[in-house]
């Protein structure tokens, strides 16, 4: 059976990178998978490597650029389908029902005119934990781009709009303490959802620490 | 694939029964045992077969292992605990179908 040399598998990889495949782990499956059908069609067929990759991309690059796209909606769907199961989840409502109760002492002892500005400023807050988790351990563990890790990114920038629109609504609501409840469900919503956010990257940066045990690069 | 549609159900049951029958498998060895035991008939596309196993994966059904084999990494899946599980109630499923679709097509040959 024909075995490709070091020089080929990364001929693969740099070119399955230079068509905008640039996740590491969706590369690196397709780099295997590239490499098994040539080094059969290179044994079947007993010709070099250069020509079975050429008819080989011919034929099949669409359906691995198509492929690729999938590997990305798959990633995003897993990654919300975890948001919405760990929001499920009873600790979940408890850190809630915690964080609501804390809101809620701590809206009494404000003025009503401060508590716009405070409401603005909620959801960029509520970047800076997720930020802080995300780039030291990047950087600490030295991964890198993993769809899983990458996509965390779409999962945030939803929940920040999500943030800012319900902020700006329950503003719409502050005009006295009556209405400071609201403002309390708004901001324990938020806090929440945060900490969810930290503990999913969290969660998935050490699955691919454990998965992929710093063995990503080809030597 | 031959008739792709009529095979897309049953892809997850597929690859749950191949990785019954062994340790591990990786993706393109699961789309040759398929062509080899189906004689060509069904043949899986990557399109197919990864979207399916990274969703058994986040499902907890599989669990994967990365190896460096022939000069690049191989990202292995085996049947988790769940994964075992699932894979005796799908292929149930997939008998009762079958014997359901057998009634249908060729109601004569069910013997009363």
């Amino acid at each position: 059976m024909v075995k490709l040399e070091k020089e080929d598998i990364q001929f693969i990889e740099n070119y399955l990178e230079n068509s905008d495949i640039f996740y590491a782990d969706i590369r690196m499956e397709m780099t295997d998978h590239v490499a098994s059908e040539i080094e059969q069609l290179m044994d079947s067929e007993h010709t070099t490597f250069y020509e079975t990759f050429k008819d080989y991309m011919l034929s099949n690059k669409a359906i691995l650029l198509e492929s690729n796209k999938q590997f990305i909606r798959g990633a995003d769907k897993s990654i919300l389908k975890r948001l919405m199961v760990e929001t499920l989840k009873l600790p979940t409502l408890l850190v809630f029902g915690l964080t609501f109760f804390i809101s809620f002492k701590w809206l009494s002892t404000i003025e009503v005119e401060n508590l716009r500005d405070y409401m603005s400023l909620f959801p960029i807050l509520s970047i800076v934990p997720f930020c802080i988790v995300y780039v030291i351990a990047l950087n600490m563990f030295k991964l890198p781009r993993f769809s899983g890790i990458e996509r965390l990114a779409f999962l945030y920038m939803i929940c920040f709009q999500f943030f800012n629109f319900i902020s700006s609504f329950s503003g719409v609501y502050i005009q006295s303490k009556s209405n400071f409840y609201i403002v309390a469900v708004v901001m324990s919503i938020i806090m929440t959802l945060s900490l969810l956010i930290i503990k999913i990257t969290l969660k998935i940066i050490n699955q691919y620490r454990n998965n992929y045990k710093f063995n990503y690069e080809i030597e | 694939m031959a008739n792709s549609k009529l095979y897309k159900g049953s892809l997850v049951t597929i690859i749950l029964k191949l990785l019954n029958e062994s340790d591990k498998m990786y993706g393109y060895e699961i789309t040759q045992k398929v062509k080899a035991l189906t004689k060509g008939e069904l043949k899986i596309t990557e399109g197919a077969l990864y979207p399916a196993l990274h969703k058994l994966e986040a499902e907890g059904l599989l669990e994967v292992e990365v190896k460096k084999v022939d000069n690049r990494l191989r990202k292995y899946y085996k049947l988790t605990e769940k994964g075992n599980k699932e894979t005796v109630s799908k292929l149930q499923e997939l008998q009762e179908y079958i014997k359901t679709m057998q009634v249908l097509v060729n109601p004569k040959l069910i013997v009363e």
